[in-house]
Parts: C-alpha cells; sequence; structure tokens
C-alpha cells in the first residue's frame, strides 16, 4: 500500500507527534505516583465529578473507529458510511434513561457486579469474565488495525511492526497506572479528539466559504447525487435490522462503558456523566458526516482506496491534503494516543474483570491479595494483546468502523440481555444468566464467522457462507433473550419440583456458593 | 463489595418519561434503519443542493438522541433535587 496523496516521511509530523506522546507519558507517570490501592487501580477512588467523566467516556468511545473508519466508510461509499454514525450515538440516551440508575443502586466495579447482585456470584462471574476476554480482543483489534495503519502512514514502518508497537506501549500504561491513568488520560485525549475534529471541520468548511452544506454539494458534485443516498451496504430490512440492533444494544453490554459509571460519587453524577458525553459523541459524529463528505469532495474516493481499501486512512490523507504535515502530525498524533488510552481502558476493564470476578470471586471465594489481584490483572493484559495483535494483522484489510460493529453485536448478544433481565425482571436465575451471557458470545461468533464477513470478505470463499447476514445481531440477541427466559423457568420450575413448599427467593443462601 | 447480602433491594422501575424517549428513540431509529432498507430512492430525494432527505433524517435522529437526553436529565435532576 503506497502513501499515495502525503507528503514523504517529515520531520514536523514527527515532531509534533513525539510531543504528545512525551505529554501522554507525563501523565501516565503522574497517575503512577497516585496508584496505591486496589481501590485506586481499579475505579480512580471515585474523585472523578460527571464533567469529567462524560468526557473521559466520550473519549473512550470516539477511538479509532469513529474518526477513522466513520469517515473512512462515507468517504469510500457515501451515505452508508453515515448509518455507523447514527448508530453510534443512540445506545446512549437509552442508557442514560433505562439503564444508569439501576445499574448504579446495584453493583460497584463491574458488569459482573451488576447481574449477579441478586444471584449466585461464582457462576455469574465466570460466565462474564469468559465474555469480556472474547470481546476486549475483538474490540481491541480494530483498534490496533486504525493505529497500525497510521503508524504506517506517519513512519513508513510496516503494518505489522506497528501493530505490535502499539500494543507493547499500552501495556506499559496499565502495568504503571491503571484506571487513573486511563481516566485522565481519556479525559486529555477527549479533548485533544474534539480539538482536532473541530480543526479538519473547520478547515473543510473554510473551502466552502464556511457553510457545511458546501462539502456536500462539492461531493455531489464530483460523484453525483448518488452518495447521498443510501448505497448497496444494508441489502435488506433484515440486514438493516440486525445491524441496528447490533449498534444499539451492543453499548450498554460493553464492560468498560458499564465500569465508568462507577467513578463518580452518585446516582445523579452518573446520569449527568452520560449526557454530557452523548453531546460530544453527537457533535463528534455530526461534524463526521462533513469530514466524510469532505475527504469524498477534496481528496477523492480513489486516492482513499488507493492508501488503504478499507478507508481507514481516509481523514489522515483529508488532515494532510487541507493542513499540511502540521496537521497530520497533530490529527496523527491524537488519534494515535486517543487509540492508545482506549486499548489501555480496554484491557484494564479486562484485566481487572480477570482479577476481580475469576480470581477473586471464582477461584478465591473473595479472599485473594490485593497484589494477588493486580498480578492476575496484568498477565491477562499481556496475554490479551498477543491474542489481539494476532488476529489484528490477520484482520488488517478491513474497515474499523465495520469490526466494531461486529464486537458490539458480540456485546449485544452476550452481555446486553443478561443485564436488561437482572436489572428488570425477578424471574432470572442463575442459570439463566449463564447460559444467556455463554450462548450470546458463542451464538455471535459462530453467526459472524458464517456469514460473508468472514467467509467472503476474509477467507474469499463466499461459497462457504451458510448465515445470509453480515450482521448476526437479529438472530443472536432475542435468541439469548429466549434462552435466559426459558432457562430460568426450567431451573425455577426444578426447584419448586425439589421443594414445594419453600419460598421462591430471587436470594441466594450461599452468595458465593 | 458487600459479604452480607441486605434483603433484595426493590428493582427498579423506569419513569414514563424515560419510557417514552427511549419509545420515541427506537422508533426513530428502526424507522430510520428500515427506511434505508427500503426505501433508498426516497431518500434519495435532493431536497436542497447538496442536501438529501437521508441526511437529513440522519441527522434528525442524531439531534433527537442529544435532546431527548437532555429533557430527561433535566427532569430527573428536578425530581431528585
Amino acid at each position: 500500500m503506497s502513501n499515495a496523496g502525503l507528503e514523504p516521511l517529515n520531520t514536523t509530523t514527527i515532531i509534533v507527534f513525539g510531543l504528545f506522546m512525551a505529554l501522554t507519558l507525563l501523565i501516565t507517570l503522574w497517575a503512577m505516583r497516585r496508584t496505591r490501592t486496589k481501590e485506586d487501580f481499579f475505579a480512580a477512588g471515585r474523585s472523578v465529578t460527571a464533567g469529567q467523566n462524560g468526557l473521559a467516556l466520550a473519549g473512550d468511545f470516539m477511538g479509532a473507529a469513529t474518526l477513522l473508519g466513520v469517515v473512512g466508510l462515507v468517504s469510500l461509499r457515501g451515505f452508508d458510511g453515515l448509518i455507523y454514525a447514527v448508530g453510534g450515538l443512540v445506545g446512549w440516551p437509552i442508557l442514560v434513561m433505562l439503564i444508569a440508575d439501576p445499574m448504579r443502586r446495584l453493583g460497584h466495579f463491574t458488569l459482573a457486579d451488576v447481574v449477579s447482585s441478586h444471584l449466585k456470584q461464582r457462576p455469574i462471574r465466570l460466565a462474564i469474565g469468559i465474555t469480556t476476554l472474547v470481546l476486549v480482543p475483538c474490540y481491541l483489534i480494530a483498534q490496533l488495525i486504525g493505529a497500525g495503519g497510521l503508524i504506517r502512514l506517519i513512519f513508513g514502518l510496516n503494518d505489522d511492526v506497528a501493530i505490535v508497537t502499539v500494543a507493547a506501549i499500552m501495556v506499559v500504561y496499565v502495568f504503571f497506572g491503571g484506571m487513573i491513568a486511563t481516566t485522565w488520560v481519556q479525559i486529555v485525549k477527549a479533548v485533544m479528539l474534539l480539538i482536532a475534529g473541530a480543526c479538519l471541520f473547520v478547515l473543510v468548511i473554510a473551502r466552502y466559504g464556511f457553510n457545511p452544506i458546501g462539502a456536500f454539494q462539492a461531493a455531489s458534485a464530483r460523484y453525483g447525487d448518488a452518495v447521498l443516498a443510501p448505497g448497496a451496504m444494508i441489502s435488506s430490512p433484515w440486514e438493516g435490522l440486525s445491524l441496528a440492533m447490533g449498534l444499539m444494544f451492543g453499548l450498554i453490554g460493553l464492560p468498560h462503558v458499564v465500569m465508568r459509571f462507577f467513578t463518580v460519587p452518585d446516582a445523579r453524577a452518573a446520569r449527568n456523566s452520560v449526557f454530557y458525553a452523548t453531546i460530544w459523541i453527537g457533535l463528534f459524529l455530526l461534524a463526521t458526516f462533513v469530514l466524510g463528505y469532505g475527504t469524498l469532495a477534496i481528496v477523492g474516493r480513489e486516492a482513499v482506496a488507493k492508501a488503504d481499501p478499507s478507508g481507514n486512512m481516509a481523514t489522515l490523507i483529508l488532515a494532510s491534503e487541507i493542513g499540511g504535515s502540521l496537521m497530520l502530525g497533530f490529527v496523527g498524533a491524537v488519534t494515535f494516543a486517543t487509540i492508545l488510552a482506549l486499548v489501555a481502558g480496554l484491557t484494564l476493564s479486562a484485566g481487572t474483570s480477570v482479577a476481580h470476578d475469576l480470581w477473586n470471586g471464582v477461584i478465591h471465594r473473595g479472599n485473594a491479595s490485593e497484589s494477588g489481584q493486580i498480578a492476575v490483572a496484568r498477565i491477562t493484559v499481556l496475554a490479551l494483546c498477543v491474542v489481539a495483535v494476532t488476529l489484528a494483522i490477520t484482520l488488517r484489510q478491513q474497515n474499523v468502523i465495520f469490526l466494531t460493529g461486529l464486537t458490539f453485536a458480540i456485546a449485544a448478544s452476550a452481555n446486553f440481555p443478561a443485564l436488561v433481565l437482572a436489572l428488570f425482571w425477578r424471574g432470572l436465575t442463575t442459570a439463566g444468566a449463564v447460559s444467556s451471557i455463554l450462548f450470546g458470545a458463542v451464538a455471535t461468533l459462530v453467526l459472524i464467522y458464517g456469514s460473508p464477513s468472514i467467509q467472503t470478505d476474509v477467507l474469499k470463499s463466499p461459497e462457504d457462507v451458510w448465515f445470509p447476514l453480515r450482521n448476526p445481531g437479529l438472530v443472536s440477541i432475542p435468541a439469548s433473550f429466549l434462552v435466559a427466559i426459558v432457562v430460568s423457568w426450567c431451573q425455577r420450575a426444578w426447584e419448586n419440583a425439589q421443594s414445594p413448599n419453600a419460598i421462591p427467593n430471587a436470594v441466594d443462601d450461599a452468595k458465593y456458593g | 463489595m458487600q459479604n452480607d447480602q441486605p434483603p433484595a433491594t426493590p428493582l427498579v422501575a423506569p419513569t414514563w418519561v424515560a419510557l417514552l424517549l427511549s419509545l420515541a428513540i427506537v422508533v426513530a431509529y428502526f424507522g430510520f434503519m428500515l427506511l434505508v432498507a427500503l426505501a433508498k430512492p426516497s431518500l434519495g430525494m435532493m431536497i436542497a443542493p447538496g442536501i438529501s432527505l437521508g441526511l437529513i433524517l440522519a441527522a434528525a435522529v442524531l439531534l433527537l438522541c442529544i435532546v431527548a437526553s437532555f429533557v430527561f436529565v433535566v427532569m430527573e435532576n428536578r425530581k431528585a433535587g
């Protein structure tokens, strides 16, 4: 893949880049001094305000997928890319309105706490620990691909080397700073990302007399009105519904989003922080409309595809085109730093889950030592890196927002049904929750594997497709709900048959039984 | 992390505002997706130079999300004090 459309490797870019990396490391060092206990490591000592947490949430979410993937998809496919932009926001209001308060009241650190608060701890922690270990590498893959392409573009490095480098740097963050580093680093990154997006936005519309519509007009002038209409991506209503369900509900099933609720002092702050995040993300996504079409008009579809067939590098090429190497270095560094922070946050979520849920909850029944838990968290981080890097190298050609959509489908099938039922249905039993969680994860992966997404796009064998939809949500999400409900009924029926005089009670005697 | 489980806390029911706004968003979003799948030519209709119906609807869904969140949070905060 060539660097078509970009200036060759130059000093300005690298210096700007280097400055940001230095800044990031300074923040991590600052956080290092503040990390003492497990509480500090895992939940920022609960000292973060709603506004700050809102920014961190937004920063968490707006990673490679948003800035690189959405703009890239729009620059290649026009309107179809906007579908992902819209889908990126819709889960948040549902989260704040229906999920935030109930969840806040029930749990402490993790998704597993919430789901298992009325049920048996160990099986649920085990199940959620397993699905987290599946979800996080999937999410990571998209981020690593984005970061890898970025490094290749700016430094001329080989894709694979770039991907490995990113992973190594991220491991350093988590090892030394924990949640505080990632929360504060997320906030700084969110602000920088918003600034970078704003700069790009202004530079694009400046070409059209500061009229945002100008970008759309220029794109349709160059490629015809068809770019402003839906294309072939959503080929049927089933495909559309499937993607819609995955995007909306997947957000709620993401462990690292859940975890951010518990870094603020009270329910009101949790609610407000999700609202703030919604505003920032919403504005950012609206900006991607203009950036995407701006890229189409200014850079052109061919140049984007030539640099990277997935479109992942579109934003950077745009930056270079409208702002030279300074903009490229700035946007590149901000994007890279954002990805880094997100990746750190994700692996921390997984490390926490393994240490808190599996190691402490399941294996040691609540008695694991603090240092032991932190050690387990770190080992998990390392292992996840290796898996994610390997898969990222394999899936390099895919657009990152598309991959993120698949990850969301997994979260929507595995975690979302159990979470919703745990919050609102007294009838959920331990077996119901566990089977739903595991079934959801496995079913989604199996369906993805049999879909055109893998068989056609990656394995190049379209004759092996046995599941017609590229997104499995339409099937896997309801199926997961069904499994939870049916298994719960069965368990209740079995329990009632065992002791017909016992009062049915959602709270089991042995909390760690 | 508590070791003694208190009596089961009452499960919290969402308020009618929350349910109404959530329903609005679900309808708007899924409706939009169905239009994208089934009514491509209509969404491609140009309202003004450079603006298609689809573009307006996409932006509208995003704005609905922001407004709905705002309304909800203001109302809830007023209640809780």
